[in-house]
């Protein structure tokens, strides 16, 4: 890898730490102090069916009110309910307690219709139909045929076949509810809130609200925890806190959604249950797999499904069948989630894989690293395309060597410890289909000041891994600028930043990375050639902008080194310089990888791998981790710390997956039950065991993105499957993964003692 | 017609939108007039509040029943008795906030996370669950850490209260923030305030405080994007 001067310095700190640490950060409902009116919402307290009538009188009569909305003045809303708490109804007050004590003077009139909670239900001949799929609650989300299967399993000497039970569906539970600030003057609405995609919610109030790009005015600063949930997918507040301030003639309304709304009416990960049959020769070797998959996306269909790139991709089997269904239900919508598609399907084709190695006699590393696909394999779907870089065994091999797994794993129920526990270790690893370039940048500027430093403005939002700071890097490195003199301006401003795409993990840092290259590369050309103009420069025959080179806020000759001055006295003598770059629409090859040279398209996505070792209490049903080794392949590290700082943040987030969140329903009514954060089961800091958790990453020398860069799956990690995987090692037996994590209780169930 | 000439002809232009979120100076925080008006809300002649970078017209206090406007609080108050006899207590705290006192009127239901949050302008407490499962919410109150959402602002008279952006300047860092700073013991940053004050609440009693000892005085607070390490880590040992 090539040495660089900004790129990956450790020393670098997110840009907006002072803001976040002296709490300065604004946030949706930070604004306005006492000059602004509230909004709260009603949720429909039926999982199926219709309004048919909604009084508001007695809310209207309640001192404070200024205003009701219902679903026919909000055109995101709608008559007809699909999942319990689907807002029908709201209310605009002096403040917020008097907003929602009248929204509960709301009296909503349902025609109730029968409620479809149970996925298995839903698919079943005859059953009620959900609504929104012209016919049944099902619909394809795709194939996948290469090979031969059925020849396939034929020659296999192993088959097994793998019934993964329903994966747990939980919310995002962010701290900061869902709120917005919105107002309107004359035929301009104006709106404030979280976002990751302001771009995204500004083409929101457009379509919904059919108003031209001109009146359309969105921003966002910071985002309180959302993780996916704040891309303008079932993000109703915007909207209905813009139709309530026009009916308070456009006053500044901060709509809140309280905590039950928020849990009710917000996306969340999906459910996924799958059948994997897999076959191999009895060297480990795989030969064929065949998966059903079903996805319970709740009420909405079409935004998202499993994912099976983790063992499609990732892994080289030559005889592959895949059905991807979508089921629809009347429980709430679902939508992204960190690494939504993969990480749930990865629960279900990691356990297969250790299925498979234990009826094959094998150290189920041992199968992973067999069949793992090599760095320069071409697509086994797509042979014109070759993957970028060699990222999942890379990270495969961090956590074997980190967890020191040689000298620990054993045969499943065999080692038992000094304290009567069972010990059980497991390593997952897989590629994932976030990490890519998604939906390019429309564009990025960057513009130099009189004093020789850089600004940049960001279309994105700020979300919470330093997306600004991340871009601060590519311009600095680009520019030949110090870390110092590069600083972020305003971002997520519509009005004043070009499309900056969508902040997310997934995609942010190789999208708007590479609109921000591009600028950085414009607007160095442009000082440049302003340097030609200005000592020493101006006085050497012959020189062009290609004789330049720059680094650390000098700008030298590349002959003479010694001939050099800085980027402050050359725009003190430039005219003003933007700098402009649209984002690329795919990853380029900047090396040649697999005979396809450099600057053709290539594939780049995050990659990870884990290793978990447990201590299962048969008795009791504990789980003690000992220790958790997570790797995320980050390509080029662009922001050294903001990568720390997510890696270590996933491996927490899926570690509270795998033992503490889940959304609890009564699944006759569909009602949520417990929308407290404590009721999700948050973790508490006596629950995460910081000392035995091993977060890391690894630079692939990817072969595409600026730098090399691509996202690190936001951030992909497997600690919930790895887990589990280990638990069976402990203890032989396999627990349960539907409806929530692994509690005390489903692990003694798994071992008859329940 | 500028865009700030059309929005302020209805209320509030964009530039009006963004100052108002930038209130904080120097420590101390206060409202605009027309958010001193609309809330009822008085301010202590007595204590001198320094707005260095803020252009904010003189305290008004205003008869939160009549909505007469009177130069001083006393007149407030004396107006307040006389024509309004039974209506009972004008419900005035006076609250010590980041060592500036506060004499606000409160409705007998505000809570101290509300008066600070919209009456003051101080939005770097912020609010999640609002009923004491979060941590979000936390200040000092006489050094102790606690949750402003389950206080009842009318009842925080004579405390000794510091908020987020009582601890620096918002340019030095004090050094428990430093200590996150250097750390990265924050994500998105909703509930990092709540942490650093129950981080410092625990320093003010034990000055080097085991993961342990740590992970158990901020037991009561959470954070959604999982950065529970890097906090223990920012706090343990302290500063």
């Amino acid at each position: 890898m090539a040495t660089l001067n900004v790129i990956g310095d450790p020393k670098n700190r997110d840009q907006h730490s002072k803001l976040i640490l002296t709490g300065k950060l604004d946030f949706a409902a930070d604004r306005l102090p006492g000059r602004k009116l509230f909004g709260a919402v009603v949720g429909a307290t039926i999982a199926h069916g219709t309004v048919t009538a909604i009084d508001t009188a007695a809310a209207l009569a309640e001192p404070g009110v200024k205003a009701v909305v219902t679903y026919k003045d909000v055109p995101s809303w709608s008559a007809t309910i699909g999942s319990w708490g689907q807002q029908v109804a709201g209310v605009v007050a002096d403040d917020w307690y008097t907003a929602v004590r009248a929204t509960q003077l709301i009296k909503v009139t349902y025609t109730p219709a029968t409620v479809v909670f149970d996925a298995d239900d839903a698919m079943k001949a005859g059953a009620a139909l959900v609504g929104g799929l012209p016919n049944g609650n099902t619909t394809s989300y795709g194939t996948v045929n290469r090979g031969n299967p059925t020849t396939g399993f034929t020659q296999s000497d192993v088959v097994v076949t793998t019934n993964a039970p329903w994966t747990s569906t939980h919310q995002h539970a962010p701290l900061e509810t869902h709120q917005a600030t919105c107002w309107w003057v004359g035929d301009d609405a104006y709106a404030w809130k979280a976002s990751q995609n302001p771009h995204g919610h500004k083409a929101s109030m457009m379509n919904y609200l059919g108003i031209k790009g001109d009146n359309a005015h969105f921003f966002t600063h910071g985002c309180g925890g959302g993780f996916g949930d704040r891309v303008a997918i079932g993000e109703d507040e915007l909207i209905v806190g813009l139709v309530m301030s026009k009916k308070v003639g456009g006053a500044p309304v901060c709509i809140i959604q309280g905590k039950n709304n928020n849990m009710c009416v917000n996306t969340r990960q999906f459910s996924v249950r799958a059948d994997i049959k897999l076959g191999a020769k009895n060297d480990g070797t795989l030969v064929a797999c065949d998966i059903q998959s079903y996805t319970n996306v709740g009420c909405s269909a079409g935004y998202f499904s499993a994912e099976w790139i983790g063992i499609q991709k990732s892994y080289t089997i030559p005889n592959f069948h895949l059905e991807n269904t979508v089921v629809l239900t009347n429980s709430p919508i679902t939508g992204a989630w960190r690494e939504v598609g993969v990480q749930p399907a990865a629960m279900c084709h990691q356990i297969a894989l250790d299925q498979l190695a234990y009826k094959l006699n094998m150290d189920p590393w041992a199968l992973r690293m067999k069949n793992i696909k090599a760095a320069d394999a071409k697509d086994q779907d797509a042979p014109n395309l070759v993957w970028g870089g060699d990222g999942t065994i890379l990270c495969l091999n961090q956590v074997y060597a980190a967890s020191n797994y040689a000298s620990k794993w054993h045969a499943p129920n065999t080692k038992t410890l000094a304290d009567g526990t069972m010990h059980g270790i497991a390593i997952t690893g897989y590629l994932s289909s976030h990490g890519t370039i998604g939906g390019a940048a429309r564009g990025a500027l960057v513009t130099m000041g009189p004093d020789g430093t850089a600004l940049i403005n960001m279309g994105g939002g700020r979300g919470s891994s330093g997306p600004a700071t991340a871009m601060v890097h590519i311009v600095a490195e680009t520019l030949g600028l110090t870390y110092a003199d590069v600083r972020c301006g305003d971002w997520g401003a519509t009005d004043t930043t070009l499309d900056g795409s969508m902040q997310a993990g997934s995609t942010f840092t190789a999208s708007a990375g590479s609109a921000f290259f591009n600028a950085a590369v414009d607007a160095r050309n442009q000082v440049f050639a302003s340097a030609l103009n200005v000592a020493p420069f101006a006085s050497i025959t012959g020189i062009t902008v290609n004789d330049l080179t720059s680094a650390k806020s000098v700008v030298s000759y590349i002959k003479d080194p010694t001939k050099n001055t800085t980027f402050a006295k050359i725009m003190a003598a430039s005219p003003p310089i933007a700098g402009r770059g649209d984002g690329w629409n795919g990853f380029l090859r900047s090396k040649s990888v697999g005979g396809q040279p450099i600057g053709t398209a290539c594939n780049c996505n995050g990659s990870m791998a884990t290793c978990a070792e447990v201590a299962v209490d048969t008795e009791t049903g504990a789980v003690t981790i000992l220790g958790m080794w997570n790797s995320v392949d980050a390509g080029r590290a662009i922001f050294y710390n903001g990568v720390m700082r997510e890696v270590s943040a996933g491996t927490e987030l899926q570690l509270s997956q795998a033992f503490f969140f889940g959304d609890v329903y009564d699944t006759a009514s569909g009602a949520l039950i417990g929308s407290q954060y404590t009721e999700s089961q948050l973790p508490t800091y006596m629950d995460i065991p910081g000392d035995v958790l091993h977060p890391s990453f690894v630079e692939s020398d990817d072969a595409g993105g600026p730098y090399g860069c691509h996202g690190i799956g936001e951030p992909a990690v497997s600690n919930y499957v790895a887990l589990k995987n280990a638990i069976f090692n402990a203890t032989g037996v396999w627990v349960d993964q539907a409806k929530g994590a692994m509690s005390p209780n489903k692990v003694l169930k798994a071992l008859g003692k329940a | 017609m500028t865009d700030d000439e059309k929005t302020r002809k209805q209320g509030i232009s964009r530039r009006e939108f963004l100052k108002d979120a930038g209130l904080v100076v120097g420590g101390a925080t206060i409202g605009s007039a027309a958010f001193l008006s609309s809330c009822k809300t008085a301010v202590n002649p007595d204590k001198t509040v320094t707005l260095s970078t803020v252009t904010t017209p003189a305290n008004r206090f205003i008869d939160p029943i009549d909505g007469t406007e009177w130069p001083t609080l006393g007149d407030l108050q004396a107006h307040f008795a006389e024509t309004h006899p039974y209506a009972g207590d004008i419900n005035l705290v006076t609250l010590d906030i980041n060592g500036v006192d506060y004499t606000l009127q409160v409705e007998a239901t505000d809570t101290l996370a509300n008066v600070l949050r919209d009456k003051l302008g101080l939005f770097g407490t912020k609010v999640a669950c609002d009923m004491g499962q979060c941590g979000t919410c936390t200040v000092l109150m006489d050094d102790i850490a606690t949750f402003s959402c389950l206080n009842l602002a009318i009842e925080c008279g004579g405390k000794k209260i510091t908020t987020i952006e009582g601890l620096s300047d918002g340019t030095i860092l004090s050094p428990i923030q430093q200590k996150f700073y250097d750390n990265d013991a924050f994500q998105c940053g909703y509930c990092t305030g709540g942490f650093i004050m129950a981080g410092l609440s625990l320093l003010k009693v034990n000055p080097k405080p085991s993961a342990d000892e740590v992970r158990l005085a901020i037991s009561g607070h959470m954070c959604i994007c999982g950065n529970y390490k890097k906090v223990v880590d920012a706090i343990t040992g302290g500063v």
